[in-house]
């Protein structure tokens, strides 16, 4: 392949402090693309089913696709991975910002960060190399702080910083990675990982040439994506970010409301995109490459956060932190918010927790004398404000909830596990799948426990509207039924899942950015073209598709090798037997089985043990224990 | 020194780069920001950002990629009949122009 790599990967060992710069091995480009897929298979090869998350062995991987820093649309995105230690398992996420563009630039396809430091250290990254610094004057200083303060000390403004904040050094298990700031990847505790290595953050600036195999054909490849995703999504984005979503959950009666106990919300104009445009917004950015500008800048003009400025809102600021809490002074949540980035919180599971603990506090299984004096009704702005804090810095009541839901449940006992809404260790999100039952199958088969984003199953408003990002007849096509598009019928809702997740395996693997990947435009017929062009590679949509197949089933072996059995691929009970007690899905559950058992089907995974069949493990050329073949 | 003058719109840039990646493409067949005659600066606390041009955009003829690629329509070619129209308007600049040594 003679373009889109620049065929350089950084191994570097914290313990004895080297680097060492090789190239990338074109069966891997061909086999697993970069990103998410090197992810899976480095940590496969590299660290022992055995090993736990803060084991020095673990390793931790920034990594860019063939087409990120190019003119690809969305192309910016960095893919962070690791054995995660709220889960136990692997976890990988995308990030956008710049890092992604400028490692590239840098002369960089990845990082791979093996051992521990001795102290706290930083790695600097320019085009002239790799340099292991010391970062104790950065250690306890959060996310902004270290970011600014770095690009201060080498004065150096177009540094790009991923680090952690305060959480990830003091272990929280919900913790995330942060990039630029606000951007962030690592769900299941990523930034406990980097924290446990001793290694506070990660700046690079580069600003070399990453080479184009055959720049005419891919300027036009790449136009064709571009065009359809400014007539599709720009204008959405330019007006609502991807905020704007929230009321598509409301109106089908989906939004995680005080915990999953109702699924609208009653105070929805308080914290919805109208509100915020109005009273908040003052301008818009976008991550490089992309021309679909969710990114928004907002000021707090009075009150008690008078003169706050912050970036980057997101339907899950809303829901989360707001629904999800019974939250809806959006001064607090835009703080709550921007101090989670700060702290390097992940700002689902954080949430998630604090709700889960006002629910366990209603129900009377915690008290005031548990929460160290603070009354954990719904929407209390200051209380959620303060959790956050002391869940960052490990103190007080933050001791417990830094740990996330399933340790607190299983500590609390008295029926708290009845509130505790998490798949495989890992929080779910704000859209509640009694509503909207894809996403409840996504839940229970996504490889890293309950997110969203493996399946990103966002269809089931799409089909007759004008939300989803996908159209009807291409989902009539992938699911082979046109029941796909009801919302509360199961029929074709595993073959879509299984054909959506792979879809995002390799679109987490190329460098493009979920708005893509989630979307008509990455279709494996959507991205050939582009890909080819950029790398010289000779992809077909099968064989592209093939990949993204390759990765779920490695993920998958990883995940039983590590004690997952397909006992675990299931939701919360509240989602399963517990009927929403009002609004447009009032007396709905999740009918999860029949999803499962379809997805089970179509994936060749077995229903006793889980592994994927022989034929199919031959078919994407694996075999039982994971390794590549023929 | 061409006739027109490219000019962009004030508060409408995201910093995307998309324009910087279509001229390196144009130009050299590589995505990159040294071989790109236009250039966006970011303030890196405040995420608002604006297109500068290297001088030698304004002898180099190009199929214009910069304005194509622009979803929020930045960027806009204007000939001199017009530019004091624009001016006016106090919504539209011209693109500053720097130089600095490039391979040609």
């Amino acid at each position: 392949m003679s373009g889109g790599y620049i065929n350089k990967v950084a191994w570097i060992d914290l313990t004895s402090n080297k680097v060492n710069i090789l190239p990338i091995d074109n069966a891997l480009k061909e086999r697993y693309l970069g990103g998410r897929g090197f992810i899976t298979r480095w940590l496969m090869d590299m660290v022992p089913a055995n090993n736990s998350a803060f084991d020095p062995e673990n390793i931790l991987i920034f990594a860019t696709g063939p087409l990120t820093g190019t003119n690809a649309p969305t192309s910016s995105r960095i893919e962070i991975g690791a054995i995660a230690p709220e889960t136990g398992i692997i976890s990988s996420g995308s990030a956008g910002g710049n890092f992604g563009t400028k490692l590239k630039r840098a002369g960089l396809d990845a990082l791979v960060i093996q051992g521990r430091s001795e102290k706290p250290v930083y790695l600097y990254i320019t085009n002239t190399g790799i340099e292991i610094r010391d970062a104790a004057r950065y250690w306890g200083k959060d996310v902004y702080e270290t970011d600014i303060s770095i690009k201060n000390d080498n004065r150096e403004s177009r540094l790009s910083v991923a680090c952690i904040g305060q959480a990830g050094e003091n272990g929280v298990l919900i913790t995330t990675i942060m990039v630029d700031r606000v951007r962030a990847a690592g769900r299941g505790g990523l930034g406990a990982v980097m924290g446990n290595k001793n290694l506070k953050a990660v700046a690079v600036f580069g600003n070399g040439n990453i080479p184009i195999h055959a720049p005419n054909p891919f300027w036009i490849a790449c136009e064709v994506i571009r065009k359809k995703a400014v007539e599709q999504f720009y204008k959405k984005r330019w007006d609502n970010g991807t905020y704007g979503n929230l009321i598509r959950y409301q109106g089908v009666g989906a939004l995680t409301s005080y915990n999953s106990r109702a699924t609208t919300f009653d105070h929805i104009d308080k914290i919805c995109a109208d509100h915020y445009n109005k009273n908040y917004r003052i301008g818009r950015r976008a991550c490089m490459n992309c021309p679909m500008s969710c990114w928004t800048i907002y000021s707090i003009q009075s009150g008690d956060y008078k003169g706050f400025f912050g970036e980057q809102i997101t339907a899950t600021t809303f829901k989360e932190t707001g629904a999800r809490c019974g939250l809806y002074e959006m001064d607090a949540i835009l703080k709550a918010h921007s101090d989670m980035n700060r702290f390097g919180l992940d700002t689902i599971s954080t949430p998630s927790v604090i709700a889960f603990a006002m629910e366990c506090y209603e129900e009377g299984i915690i008290t005031r004398q548990d929460t160290g004096g603070l009354e954990l009704t719904w929407g209390n702005g200051r209380a959620v404000i303060s959790l956050i804090e002391q869940i960052a810095n490990n103190t007080g009541f933050g001791i417990q909830l830094g740990r996330g839901v399933r340790i607190c449940a299983q500590e609390w006992g008295n029926q708290a596990v009845k509130y505790a809404l998490h798949v495989k260790g890992l929080e779910t999100v704000g859209t509640d799948p009694r509503g909207q039952p894809s996403w409840g199958l996504g839940y229970a088969t996504s490889s890293r426990g309950a997110c969203h984003m493996r399946a990103y199953a966002n269809y089931e408003s799409g089909i007759g509207g004008v939300h989803g990002a996908m159209q009807d007849e291409t989902m009539i096509h992938i699911s082979g039924t046109t029941e796909i598009g009801e919302r509360f019928s199961t029929t074709g809702k595993g073959k879509a899942g299984v054909f959506l997740e792979d879809m995002n395996a390799f679109g987490d693997s190329l460098g493009i950015c979920k708005l893509m990947s989630r979307a008509e435009l990455g279709l494996p017929e959507s991205l050939v073209d582009v890909l080819n062009s950029a790398t010289g590679s000779q992809y077909d949509p099968d064989s592209l598709y093939r990949v993204g197949e390759r990765i779920s089933n490695l993920e998958r072996i990883s995940n039983l090798q590590r004690g997952i059995t397909p006992a675990d691929d299931t939701l919360p009970e509240r989602y399963l037997s517990e009927p929403i007690p009002e609004g447009p899905a009032k007396g709905k559950v999740c009918d999860l089985e029949p999803m499962l058992k379809e997805y089970y089907e179509i994936r060749d995974w077995s229903w006793e043990d889980g592994y994927p069949s022989p034929e199919k493990l031959k078919e994407v050329k694996l075999d039982r224990v994971g390794n590549d073949i023929g | 020194m061409k006739e027109n003058v490219l000019f962009y719109q004030l508060n409408r840039c995201t910093g995307c780069q998309l324009c910087v990646m279509a001229c390196s493409l144009n130009r050299k067949g590589v995505c990159g920001e040294n071989e790109s005659l236009i250039q966006i600066l970011t303030h890196p606390l405040l995420g608002t950002s604006q297109p500068m041009i290297e001088q030698n955009c304004m002898w180099e003829d190009c199929d214009q990629r910069c304005i194509e690629v622009c979803a929020p329509g930045v960027l806009v070619m204007v000939k001199q009949k017009d530019w004091g129209k624009l001016l006016k308007t106090n919504k539209w600049n011209p693109v500053p122009v720097f130089s600095k040594e490039i391979q040609q």
